[in-house]
């Protein structure tokens, strides 16, 4: 026997010892030891995704699969891209910052591998600072076209920001709910909800928007300004692997019984969502990532997109800079910026092509074909570390508290939007992209039973100043509740509004909210019970 | 960080189900449950990692940063950066030791990145010390920024680049204007952010007034007292849920710096990815680092600063396991010497013999040493 099931079999005398226990010391444990406890899910991540690290580090631990199936070093290699800020060297590991940035690197909005955090402000450079803006036309509610879907607020000499972030305010105002944020037995709770603007002066460019199919210069006064904050890495492979047609039955069981949908997503009985990729013609996905599901499968998702768009470090695949949503308005405000078009060549000589200094700088900020910055090796690393960060295994599963507040997490309704379980399909390795093709590209998780508390669908709040559009993936809830041991905060939502989870279940009972009745419900509950949901919410 | 998965793991998982089981009333929540012999034993090993090396090492950093920065303020000669390189190396010295413990605020409040990144953006250096006259006070303004606020244009491997150059100290003539400002204002934000450190794990109140005032000035006071939860592991206000959590922190967080020297700080050269990824390649000092990391678990394992040979101080976690897990102590002791050893007869300098067998040997040892902490930390959770 291999070192590999020796350790397996001991894993399950000890949950045949845990049975054992519970039925021959009734009396000792009719309290303590639950009836419904389930060995499994104390394997959030599965047998192969998985990890039983929940010190500090938890976040960061590689899944079993990435040393099963020979990744170790890969994995190593990859993270270094992601801890590590980008430069201006001209070679080397970590060069090819600029010309605009949302951040230097990673883990500014991840701290700890974690989560973003609340912050009082918006600097890009504040540690724990996982906001990007949001900024829309009121009108439609569309991105606005002149700066970039994930504004920038940084440069590279002799670039100027899109967006200066002295100009950005963020203030947190109360909010006092129908219940006065108070539960029957007197406990009460606080609510807060930023209000976000940024000053006209504060753009570089115009402010342009997309109406009636034409892009046209509005007043500041006719945006808005949102926050979202990064979520979880770990676990994002584990999602990946579930596969499509279970996601799609997800929806159509949602359908059946009445939930609101999002149209764009399901529609007339219809999965309708697609996403596709003009690198892959003829070929598409289903939506799983992100809050405003944007996109299919992971090694084309947030962290594919981020480890390009974030830096703007290109690589083979994208040869061309990040810039505003219509591709032209930066480039053009810069070209023809006097303080740019004084230094350019003198931080760009390769790029004097013509002599005519605003061509030049529009040539190059609009260009499609940039030398690759990121090697491919350096990209596959990357994703191989992104696709193999384990889940930190469940804590106190065995407990009492654990599975009286799994019991009324269940029977008040939550689980149904946090759906408590998925299992993994075959895993084939998609990537819209075509980067890799192989199923020994990435680490795989073939038939795993995980437990990420989500049912991959967006529902809505309806939340005062919510998020953009008011639809939102439900969020997984694995390993949460080590956020504060492993980065220093607990706060949660998509504006990281609710700063623990009482705060996140209440923001959940707003009028009309898809939740409401389950908080409802909740409010009902005796503050032990709630106690243990929070428990138990924090334990998974 | 640690990177490799360890089976054993699985062993934990299912003994600590065995143990709930045993007990029947296992629960490690914050109550005011049974206080075991164990949880009050550990919670002692904890206090004593707390007072005997996680602040003294910070108490020292601070001091020894705070001489660096009046060193750099007073640079005017050749002996004088001697003396400044030579600071430079015991500042780093105790950064390095310590590793073992980057929870708590050195990762809370991302200090490990920001004053420990490399490599150094030199394109940007070249540009800034090229363009701005940093007598000027706007200019001035941008490099302070830029120190305070970037983790590869600051810290300890900023100034290495300015004071080193291959293994020896740069020519003090050399040094421009411009260069030297910019070095006393990464001094200044070192000993800013060391005080932090300290501050966060011994209480605000308890470090130096002028320390107390620096940081009120720069409104970083730390909103945390790591050493207090830590001591108070099991109770209301820690995060860390009993005093075994506390003590097994303690060993995962060795275990996180023992790979990252493993298979990062070594592996990632040694592996014949890119010499970028060697830390400290200027002043020479990659070896010494390495060895000072796991010195850094000797002192949270043996408690204290000054703990040398293999014995380890009474009240220590590694003489509280020698008591209750003998076996499994015994174990990582000989694979701790032997992890120095094999770190020390590294060929130096690292940056030039990153290939060499030797590199090869000083892993194993390393992951064999990981070996040793999983199975002291299995057994410490399972007693």
């Amino acid at each position: 026997m291999n070192k590999k099931y020796l350790l397996s079999a001991m894993l399950l005398a000890g949950v045949s010892l845990l049975t054992a226990c519970s039925d021959e010391d009734k009396t000792a444990s009719s309290e303590d030891v639950p009836a419904t406890f389930d060995p499994e899910e104390v394997y959030a991540g599965g047998k192969l995704g998985t990890t039983f690290n929940n010190s500090k580090s938890a976040f960061e631990q590689p899944s079993p699969a990435v040393e099963e199936q020979g990744f170790a070093h890969e994995f190593q290699m990859g993270e270094y891209q992601f801890e590590r800020d980008f430069n201006q060297n001209p070679d080397g590991a970590f060069h090819g910052l600029g010309p605009v940035m949302v951040r230097n690197g990673c883990l500014y909005c991840h701290p700890s591998y974690g989560y973003g955090k609340r912050m009082e402000r918006y600097r890009a450079t504040d540690q724990g600072n996982g906001y990007l803006l949001v900024i829309y036309d009121k009108q439609t509610e569309a991105y606005i076209r002149s700066v970039a879907g994930m504004p920038q607020t940084m440069a590279v000499a002799p670039f100027k920001a899109p967006v200066d972030e002295n100009g950005i305010s963020i203030k947190w105002e109360k909010y006092t709910d129908e219940w006065g944020n108070k539960f029957d037995d007197g406990e009460t709770y606080d609510l807060i909800y930023p209000e976000v603007s940024i000053k006209p002066e504060a753009f570089y460019s115009p402010i342009i928007v997309a109406r009636n199919g034409q892009d046209v210069e509005v007043d500041a006064s006719e945006i808005g300004v949102k926050l979202e904050a990064t979520i979880g890495i770990y676990g994002t492979g584990l999602l990946d692997a579930i596969p499509e047609d279970s996601i799609i039955a997800q929806y159509a069981k949602e359908a059946k019984v009445g939930v609101n949908l999002n149209p764009a997503m399901y529609k007339d009985g219809e999965y309708v969502g697609w996403y596709t990729n003009a690198l892959s013609p003829g070929k598409k996905w289903v939506r799983r990532f992100t809050y405003a599901l944007s996109r299919g499968p992971v090694l084309d998702a947030a962290g594919a997109n981020a480890i390009w768009n974030i830096t703007n470090v290109t690589r083979s695949d994208r040869r061309y800079h990040y810039l505003d949503l219509a591709g032209k308005y930066y480039a053009e405000t810069s070209s023809k910026d006097p303080d740019v078009q004084r230094d350019f060549y003198q931080y760009y000589p390769e790029w004097n092509k013509t002599g005519n200094v605003e061509k030049d700088i529009y040539n190059y900020l609009t260009s499609k074909e940039q030398t690759a910055e990121m090697t491919d090796e350096d990209y596959k690393n990357f994703m191989i570390w992104h696709r193999g960060l384990a889940v930190p295994a469940a804590r106190n599963a065995n407990t009492a508290e654990f599975q009286l507040g799994k019991q009324k997490f269940t029977e008040i309704g939550c689980a149904y939007c946090h759906r408590p379980s998925w299992t993994t399909g075959d895993d084939h390795i998609q990537d819209p992209n075509g980067m890799f093709t192989k199923d020994t590209d990435m680490p795989r998780y073939p038939k795993q039973k995980i437990w990420p508390y989500t049912d991959m669908v967006q529902h809505k709040l309806y939340m005062v100043n919510d998020i953009r559009t008011g639809w939102c993936r439900t969020t997984p809830l694995w390993g949460r509740g080590l956020s504060m041991l492993v980065a220093n905060h607990q706060d949660r939502l998509h504006d990281r509004r609710a700063r623990n989870v009482i705060e996140a279940i209440m923001w959940h009972g707003c009028q009309n909210s898809d939740a409401r009745r389950a908080v409802e419900k909740f409010r009902k509950l005796k503050k032990s019970e709630r106690d243990a949901v929070v428990k138990f919410i924090n334990s998974i | 960080m640690k990177k490799i998965f360890k089976y054993a793991m699985l062993m934990v998982a299912a003994c600590t189900m065995t143990m709930g089981l045993v007990s029947c009333s296992d629960d490690d929540d914050n109550s005011d449950g049974d206080v075991t012999a164990k949880e009050l034993a550990l919670a002692a090993v904890n206090k004593q990692f707390v007072e005997k090396t996680a602040i003294a090492t910070y108490e020292q950093l601070a001091d020894d940063c705070e001489e660096l920065q009046t060193l750099v303020e007073d640079m005017d000669s050749q002996d004088d950066l001697v003396k400044v390189c030579d600071q430079w190396k015991k500042a780093r010295q105790d950064w390095e030791w310590s590793e073992a413990f980057l929870f708590g605020a050195a990762s809370g409040y991302s200090i490990d990145p920001h004053i420990d990144t490399w490599p150094f953006d030199v394109t940007v250096f070249n540009f800034y010390m090229g363009k701005f006259d940093l007598t000027q006070e706007n200019d001035q303004q941008v490099i302070d920024h830029s120190v305070a606020t970037t983790q590869n244009f600051t810290g300890f491997h900023a100034m290495e680049y300015v004071i080193f150059r291959e293994g020896q100290p740069r020519q003090f003539d050399a040094l421009t204007a411009n260069e030297l400002y910019f070095v006393k204002s990464v001094a200044a934000d070192l000993y800013l952010s060391a005080c932090r450190l300290e501050a966060a794990w011994k209480g605000t109140d308890n470090v130096k007034e002028a320390r107390q005032q620096l940081l009120a000035d720069e409104e970083l006071e730390p909103e945390d007292n790591f050493g207090e939860e830590m001591k108070n592991a099991g109770n209301a206000g820690s995060r860390w849920k009993s005093a075994t959590e506390g003590a097994i922190q303690i060993i995962s967080g060795c275990q996180d710096i023992i790979g990252e020297v493993a298979e990062g700080k070594i592996g990632s050269a040694f592996h014949g990815d890119d010499t970028n990824y060697i830390e400290s390649p200027h002043a020479y000092n990659s070896i010494q680092d390495f060895y000072d990391n796991i010195m850094s678990c000797k002192h949270a394992l043996y408690g204290g600063l000054s703990v040398s040979g293999s014995e380890p101080a009474a009240g220590s976690l590694m003489a509280y396991c020698a008591t209750y897990c003998p076996t499994e102590a015994a174990a990582v002791k000989a694979a701790l010497e032997n992890a120095l050893e094999k770190i020390n007869s590294m060929k130096r300098p690292f940056v030039l013999n990153y290939m060499d067998a030797s590199a090869g040997v000083a892993i194993d040892a390393l992951n064999a040493l990981d070996e040793t902490l999983d199975a002291l930390k299995g057994k410490l959770e399972n007693q």
